[in-house]
């Protein structure tokens, strides 16, 4: 009918929900300045920037999970983990660490955050169990290992100084490292999700799991591989938060399945699945952040934020229903004709 | 004839097995230190044991319709802090549990409105609420925790006093046995419970109406989640705003580990009862053996898993 | 006439569309009215007015002279219209009898008093099927027997109007004989049946009425009796004549594709058979004879004990994707929830069996997948736009053929072709089929799982006949071939 019309500019929803976001984006930022002009000094931008990128390291695998119709819920538990256990490796011996080379620990803690990846993938997949109690349980397990590995509070005597490098590190006045690490692990998952077999696969279970199955797509492996990428990913943000601090700290990590979970729906990813993109969550994280930081910047206690993202979220997922209203009466029209 | 056995055969079987464990529990408890026998004076395992059968049970009939509430820890806790303000203001005991749990009912009322109304997924819904309420739950408390002890003295009674000999808790307990096994037994919400989570559409088509039952569910949990919250606070002597963390995953260990399904459609209140005693004699025989309470967070992450799949493998080995 | 629905000038419009135009026909009382079009006639349309699901844009309908505006489904049945979805409307998790008084139990402050009811409803259901116990878990019952818990329901509702959507799709043949007997008793109490089935035989067998819809406007309502056989039906509903009869085929038997030897497990008994390049065969069996364990262990679903050779090679697949990867595609019979992903547009869906084709060390080639789809929206003739349209979006046949589409892009040699024309109109029908025999000219071996007699005599070359999970026959089809004979061994009668 109107496909002729169209061929102007051809989008996919997906792109017209990317470009919604990014618009929003801009709005925000835009109000932003307007009500709180300390919001757009360079400093205050480069603190936005920098504090949001863990987050956006550890929602890409999320994203791609809540895509194929799971939940990830234990990612806190192991941001946690991944610090305490990567600071505690390499705390010298007589502080009561494993004084290994940090090297060593680095890879050794990421390998035991892949591990629960790789647990929750087998509870989910082999053993049948819906992912939000199989994550729900190693979220425990997970928080659990912190818990012990720091004692209860924190590694922090005896740790190397390289330990305090991943996050650390800076590049000229504004780009940090985890910033960098943040950019990389964002094109690479774009360039999956976009270019790639793997990423198309993803879509396909999303949109309808069991014709996935029967069309060959080996639905197991590949949830079991977002899974570990998951665990390793957080892990990863869990050992450059630890360096920031220059801790392993066991409470941190607390909250972040809900900032992702905020972060993901915000960004245009259907809690139903079989919508969304990694670029909407990278947006979702900002456009959240810049507000918490906008809040901070009027004094409002650190309290408020989880109250003022709650209603952000419910807000988009209505207003998702709404945009969505629109196409589902288009569908119906083209079901009569 | 023979599926309705194989049917009653599953529950027997459910039945006996969370029996068993916990004589399991008892025993090894027992066995590493033999004072679990005698240490724990029931009155303390009834103390330990309310806050979680009380809000484990109607959570296992919302279970059942096939829905989920992740924000009681945080109910938990927002109510154990209203009661002591409350009380730290001077106000009866009595009064601010009552206060407490039209509170947590509201909180449950939004938790429905954004599950039945708004149709967000319980998951989503309600782990937004948990940390939406616990941000209240700070802002109200502040920096400092309210320590309530010798400020009114009826606030520890319910939690920890007795009458007649017998733990106050034990009425809180026994109360929502009663009600939650006449409501799953013999009215319109527990009956009802279950044909929504088995098939929500032949439900409405029934004349159910599914919506506004689950509604009422989630209310019903969160006004018992706040009587959970101020027996707890009452047991403790302090509100703490962080103390409602992990308390979803016990509610979660003790339903599941009665054989409730997670999918909806299945399960009993009678075993979540069973299921909440586990819990609380792991918590406390693992305080008593010394493990330390980190331990406890993979213990327990462990058991629901395990939980979860022993329930699997009886569904398996039963049902065919 | 006593009519007990009266529909009069029905107009239903979207915006740009006329899905409904000016319909208007009676209804007798105590008769069995069938409604029959091609998808898209507007049947389906008529029938969500009629519940309620959807609001006409004009008209009125009368239901014992009075209008009637029910707002939804539940609203209908309080009226007294009930309707048989496809997708059965009883819990699983409770008991027959719980099922049947559910939401209409007697209650005092929520709490559930004794039922008065439940003797007489108890009563009705061992009148129509004395073989469903009343304490049984629902999800013991076979579709059938749900079908009746269902029909007992609508009954004990004091239903006027029994509207039935395709309820013979999923039961067997003996099931059905019950279905009618059922439907026949209905009748004699003065139930109207709103009939719809795809199955023209069944029209004739128990129809008094039907209706023939065609592009939203009312072709004709006639007495069945005055319909002077299945032409004139299918002129009425086509609006041209077309009989489908089979065309011998020549097969250079050769190469065997497909060695099976001794295949067992759970449903299947001893089963062999030998498949040639080129061929297209045809598994034929009531429901519960086992073609669809047998596609699945062609597949790479189900384990089994016995030698299964592919293309000469022995082949034990793990999974699907190693069945995939041997060659072997299937076309699943539930076309929607098994073989398509709906919010996913024609050309993601052509490319989802093949990656390998669009793609070099794991990254996707957009500008090939371009004209893949492409090539394949051709070449079957997928009637569309553009191929970035939402497949959820268009036709019963031609979602079908984005199916083939699909298999056919896995490059694949043997195609499992599971009810390869439920729910496809009979134009889409002849289409389909000509695709099949075209695959099968092109030295691909087709072979088609069907509960359709017709579509196994109109298509394929030979014909296996199960039974209880055996082979019980072997039949060289010809378009004299002695179908009472077929039906005579599928039903248990002894071989040929």
């Amino acid at each position: 009918m109107d496909g002729n019309k169209k061929k102007g500019l051809q989008l996919s929803e997906q792109g017209r929900l990317t470009l919604w976001m990014f618009g929003l984006l801009i709005i925000v930022l835009i109000v932003l300045a307007i009500v709180q002009p300390a919001f757009l000094t360079q400093g205050n931008l480069r603190n936005v920037v920098n504090q949001n990128a863990v987050l956006v390291i550890v929602s890409m695998s999320v994203t791609m999970l809540m895509i194929t119709g799971n939940f990830d819920l234990s990612i806190g538990g192991i941001i946690g983990m991944g610090g305490v256990l990567c600071a505690w490796f390499c705390q010298s011996v007589p502080q009561g660490g494993a004084g290994l080379p940090y090297g060593v620990a680095f890879v050794l803690s990421l390998l035991a955050c892949t591990g629960i990846g790789w647990l929750n993938g087998f509870l989910t997949m082999r053993l049948g169990v819906a992912s939000v109690i199989a994550t729900l349980g190693t979220m425990s397990i997970a928080r659990g290992i912190a818990y012990i590995g720091a004692s209860g509070s924190m590694v922090e005597l005896g740790v190397p100084d390289v330990f305090k490098v991943v996050g650390r590190q800076e590049f000229g006045s504004f780009l940090t490292l985890p910033f960098v690490i943040m950019v990389i692990i964002v094109i690479a998952f774009f360039f999956v999700e976009t270019k790639t077999v793997f990423g198309q696969k993803i879509y396909l279970i999303g949109a309808n799991i069991k014709a996935a199955q029967l069309s060959g797509v080996k639905v197991r492996k590949q949830i079991n591989t977002l899974f570990i990428l998951s665990g390793l990913l957080s892990g990863l943000a869990g050992i450059i938060l630890a360096s920031k601090l220059g801790a392993g700290d066991c409470k941190v990590g607390l909250e972040y399945e809900f900032n992702a979970v905020v972060a993901i729906i915000l960004g245009g990813t259907s809690i139903a699945g079989g919508r969304g993109t990694v670029i909407g969550t990278v947006i979702g994280v900002f456009i959240i952040g810049m507000i918490s930081n906008t809040l901070n910047l009027f004094g409002a206690s650190t309290e408020w934020q989880p109250i003022v993202k709650g209603l952000v979220i419910v807000g988009a997922i209505l207003f998702q229903r709404f945009a969505m209203g629109f196409g589902d009466r288009h569908k119906l029209r083209l079901e009569a004709a | 004839m023979h599926s309705i056995q194989g049917q009653s055969w599953r529950s027997v079987v459910k039945n006996v097995y969370v029996f068993g464990i916990l004589a399991i529990f008892f025993i090894v408890f027992t066995a590493i230190n033999p004072k679990f026998i005698a240490g724990p004076s029931l009155s303390f395992i009834i103390q330990t044991v309310a806050p979680l059968l009380v809000v484990s049970l109607p959570a296992t009939l919302l279970m059942i319709s096939g829905n989920i509430d992740l924000s009681v820890g945080s109910i938990l806790a927002f109510s154990g802090v209203i009661m002591a303000t409350l009380s730290k203001g001077g106000m009866a005991a009595w009064e601010a549990v009552l206060i407490a749990a039209v509170l947590g009912l509201g909180v449950g009322w939004i938790n429905g409105l954004l599950v039945s109304h708004l149709k967000i997924t319980s998951v989503i819904a309600t782990l937004v609420m948990n940390y939406v309420l616990l941000g209240v739950a700070k802002i109200l408390t502040g920096d400092t925790i309210p320590y309530v002890k010798g400020v009114q003295s009826d606030f520890n009674v319910i939690g920890r006093g007795k009458v007649g000999g017998l733990p106050v808790a034990t009425f809180f307990i026994l109360a929502a046995i009663i009600i939650f096994i006449v409501l799953q037994k013999k009215s319109v919400l527990g009956k009802y419970s279950f044909a929504i989570g088995g098939n929500r559409d032949a439900s409405i088509l029934s004349g159910i109406n599914a919506g506004r039952l689950v509604w009422l569910l989630y209310v019903i949990t969160g006004a018992a989640a706040a009587v959970g919250g101020c027996l707890s606070a009452s047991k403790m002597g302090v509100a703490d705003a962080t103390s409602g963390a992990g308390f979803e995953l016990d509610v979660i260990i003790a339903i599941l580990i009665g054989g409730t399904s997670f999918a909806g459609g299945e399960g009993s209140v009678i075993r979540s009862i069973v299921g909440a005693f586990i819990v609380s004699v792991l918590t406390i025989g693992l305080n008593m053996a010394g493990v330390e309470s980190f331990y406890q967070y993979v213990v327990k992450g462990a058991v629901l898993i395990a939980a979860v799949y022993l329930d699997k493998i009886i569904k398996e080995k039963v049902s065919t | 006439m006593d009519a007990v629905l009266q529909i009069q000038n029905i107009t239903k419009t979207y915006p740009g569309v006329v899905a409904l135009d000016d319909v208007s026909f009676d209804i007798e009382r105590g008769s069995v009215h069938c409604l029959l079009g091609e998808n898209g006639a507007g049947k389906s349309t008529l029938i969500k007015i009629l519940t309620g699901a959807q609001i006409r844009t004009s008209g009125a309908i009368l239901m014992n002279g009075a209008p009637i505006e029910a707002k939804n489904t539940k609203e209908a049945r309080e009226i007294g219209i009930s309707t048989l979805f496809q997708e059965l409307n009883v819990v699983d998790q409770l008991t027959v009898e719980e099922n049947l008084s559910l939401g209409m139990e007697p209650t005092r402050f929520g709490f559930f008093r004794k039922n008065p009811d439940i003797g007489r409803m108890l009563q009705t259901l061992a009148r129509l099927e004395p073989s469903i116990d009343a304490k049984q878990l629902v999800s013991k019952l076979s579709v059938a027997k749900k079908q009746i818990v269902e029909i007992v329901k609508a009954v004990e509702t004091k239903a006027e109007v029994i509207i039935m959507d395709e309820p013979t799709a999923a039961i067997s043949e003996g099931e059905v004989k019950r279905l009618f007997e059922i439907i026949a008793g209905l009748k004699e109490h003065g139930v109207t049946v709103i009939y719809i089935s795809h199955r023209l035989d069944e029209i004739f067998e128990i129809g008094d009425y039907v209706t023939v819809l065609r592009d939203g406007r009312h072709e004709g309502t006639k007495k069945i009796a005055e319909i002077e056989g299945r032409e004139e039906l299918i002129r009425m509903i086509l609006g041209k004549t077309v009989v489908e009869t089979y065309r011998p085929r020549e097969v250079q038997k050769t190469e065997k594709y497909i060695e099976a030897q001794h295949i067992t497990n759970g449903k299947l008994k001893d089963v062999s058979f030998d498949v040639y390049k080129g061929e297209i065969v045809g598994f034929y069996g009531l429901i519960g004879s086992g073609k669809t364990e047998l596609s699945n262990v062609l597949y790479g679903i189900d384990a089994y004990e016995g030698a299964l050779r592919i293309k000469g090679r022995e082949a034990r697949f793990k999974s699907v994707a190693e069945a995939v990867a041997q060659g072997i595609t299937l076309a699943p019979e539930e076309r929607r929830s098994q073989g398509l992903f709906t919010m996913l547009s024609i050309r993601k869906n052509i490319i989802s069996m093949n990656m390998k084709k669009i793609s070099r060390s794991g990254i996707i080639n957009a500008a090939l997948i371009r004209s893949v789809s492409g090539e394949f929206v051709e070449k079957l003739n997928v009637v569309t736009d553009t191929d970035e349209k939402e497949v959820g979006f268009l036709s019963g046949g031609n979602q079908q053929k984005v199916v083939f589409a699909k298999c056919l892009n896995s490059e694949a040699d043997i195609f499992l072709l599971d009810e390869p024309t439920r729910g496809v109109d009979v134009g889409a029908k002849e289409e389909i089929h000509g695709i099949i025999r075209q695959l099968a000219d092109e030295g691909r071996t087709c072979i088609v799982f069907s509960s359709e007699l017709p579509e196994v005599l109109a298509c394929c070359d030979r014909i296996f006949l199960l039974h209880e999970g055996a082979l019980k026959a072997v039949m060289d089809n010809a378009p004299d071939i002695d179908s009472d004979e077929i039906i005579h061994i599928v039903a248990g009668g002894g071989e040929a």
